[in-house]
């Protein structure tokens, strides 16, 4: 038998049988290491994007077009390298951070606003309303994201808030359709019942009982949102219908590198890379804080 | 007749379905608890107690008839009757793992009443929970616990202290010993009554188990089709019973008890 195993804390010494390979469960209680530490580098890079960017995002400069990132032959003055125009890419990725961290923060927090407004309405109202609102939700589900965005740009012109506002209309009833039967599983459960019994009206089981209890189910759901949200982010701008260039965003940057695969492949791949890897760390956050917030699980 | 504290008075309930039928859930029921006494109320499933619990809770408004409380009905209830309805009248379910709710600690969930009524601080209603703890047997480092760290007769007995945070006159159990196993349902059990000593408190027991009514009730109604069958003391009822359906319920309940696996649990 080799140390290793012996001095695992899981050895069947212990009582239990050896751990499998494949771990699919987490270990309560473990930190998100990675996901933390990429949400607050995004977080930060997010409200303070251009403040730390070492250049001008948006300042051309064609003798300096096109140099590879320090780790592939380039200078350290470009750490990412520049693009075509000679604008630095890691200044262009922190502010495009921004873009994309204010289009998740606000899809998700408006979004989720919304959709537990209606969810509570329909919950708990029940009824006709909650047909009808239960129907719009569906209605506006079933519409295309992109077609949406292309009529809204249309008549409002392109800009960060329209791209929110498309993400808004798109989020809110994927919000309210979970979190409405997540209501009415929770206001039929017999402490909300007991709280009418002691004199508790709606108001106060809504606040006291219902929402508390919604909280998991909606944190998780908002953090996959935030990924969904930067992926719609790039996607509409990578189309040409988000954010408008020369102001830079993810997607921006990815639409104008694609053209540079072959020659600059350092044009898409950053964006691309600070893209996955952000979307891949909300969803693991989500899930950690699931398990955190769950006080079945909590210590 | 108004020794009751709390009765339901020619209470009668319809429900309407949703393809415009109606179910009749209550006719013309008269009910009441008087204080210290235990009354039985049994019945076959959709018999209509709940209804009737539910009612007499107000969480149900009767089609036709009254509930009255301290001989007032509850339609002509002032602000101040209301306040003294919600603390006098109280109720223990039947779910233990329904009825607290996850997210609160147990000092939160058993003193709610008082957090309802918005005039307790925090630490006053922490000790409140403390004293009502050790009333149901429960250490007083359980008060900053969640429900979730407790076994199904512990949470049942939390919901007992929650019943009995404002010195109720009335409380409704509904069931509250079904989801638990023989022991602990006894234990359950003879705390009520313990309980009832002490501060003669009016049960209304709704209950499955005729052992159980025959054991604890001084009086017991009989429910068929939402319709009083038959009322009076435990001993006539069910010693003595006139309608055919008591009959019939408590054969079936002496017949459970030859059955093999009964004999196996009480050996």
């Amino acid at each position: 038998m080799s140390s290793a195993l012996e001095s695992a804390p899981s050895s069947p010494a212990a009582g239990r049988p050896p751990r499998p390979w494949l771990r699919l469960r987490r270990r309560p209680g473990r930190r998100p290491w990675f996901s933390g530490t990429v949400m607050a580098i995004f977080a930060f890079c997010g409200l303070f994007g251009s403040v730390v960017a070492p250049h001008d995002p948006d300042k051309v400069n064609l003798s300096q077009a096109l140099k590879p990132p320090v780790f592939a032959g380039g200078t350290p003055t470009y750490l990412l390298g520049t693009d075509q125009l000679g604008r630095d890419v890691l200044s262009r990725l922190l502010t495009g951070a921004q873009v994309s961290f204010l289009v998740a923060a606000g899809a998700v927090l408006i979004g989720g606003a919304i959709g537990l407004l209606v969810a509570l309405l329909a919950g708990y109202s029940g009824g006709r309303l909650d047909a009808v609102l239960t129907r719009v939700a569906d209605a506006s589900m079933a519409f295309p994201v992109v077609l949406l965005a292309i009529v809204i740009v249309a008549i409002y012109g392109k800009g960060v808030t329209v791209v929110i506002a498309v993400l808004v209309v798109a989020a809110w009833p994927q919000y309210a359709r979970v979190l409405r039967s997540e209501v009415i599983r929770i206001r039929t459960q017999e402490f909300v019942t007991m709280s009418r019994v002691m004199g508790g009206g709606r108001f106060w089981a809504i606040t006291r009982h219902v929402v508390p209890n919604t909280i998991p189910t909606l944190l998780v759901l908002a953090t996959l949102q935030i990924g969904l949200a930067i992926i719609a982010e790039g996607s509409l701008s990578f189309l040409g219908i988000g954010v408008p260039p020369p102001a830079a965003s993810w997607g921006n940057m990815l639409a104008d590198g694609r053209n540079f695969l072959a020659t600059a492949w350092w044009l898409p791949v950053v964006p691309g890379v600070a893209l996955s890897l952000t979307v891949l760390a909300a969803n693991l956050f989500g899930d950690w804080l699931r398990q955190a917030l769950d006080p079945a699980t909590r210590r | 007749m108004s020794e009751y504290i709390l009765e339901a008075v020619d209470v009668s309930k319809s429900f309407h379905g949703r393809r415009g039928e109606t179910t009749q859930a209550l006719t013309g029921v008269d009910f009441g608890v008087a204080a210290g006494e235990m009354v039985g109320l049994v019945g076959e499933s959709g018999s209509g107690k709940t209804t009737l619990t539910r009612i007499l809770l107000g969480i149900e408004q009767p089609t036709s008839g009254t509930v009255r409380f301290r001989g007032t009905p509850r339609d002509r209830f002032t602000a101040e009757h209301r306040r003294d309805y919600f603390n006098s009248v109280s109720a223990v379910f039947q779910n233990p793992y329904s009825s607290l709710n996850p997210r609160r600690r147990l000092w939160d969930i058993i003193t709610e009443r008082r957090s309802i009524e918005r005039r307790a601080p925090k630490a006053e209603r922490r000790a409140r929970a403390i004293e009502l703890l050790s009333l149901v047997s429960l250490p007083a480092e359980y008060a900053d616990r969640f429900p979730h760290q407790l076994s199904g007769g512990q949470r049942q007995r939390v919901a007992i202290a929650r019943g009995l945070c404002e010195d109720p006159d009335v409380i409704v159990l509904d069931e509250p010993m079904s989801a638990l196993d023989v022991s602990v349902s006894a234990q359950i059990a003879n705390l009520l009554l313990d309980l009832q000593e002490k501060f003669s408190i009016g049960y209304i027991f709704v209950a499955h188990d005729m052992h159980m009514v025959r054991h604890l009730c001084h009086r017991v109604a009989v429910l068929l089709k939402g319709q009083i069958v038959e009322q009076g003391a435990v001993a006539d009822v069910l010693g003595n019973p006139r309608h055919e359906y008591t009959r019939r319920l408590v054969a079936a309940s002496e017949l459970r008890s030859l059955e093999p696996e009964e004999e196996r649990v009480h050996p």
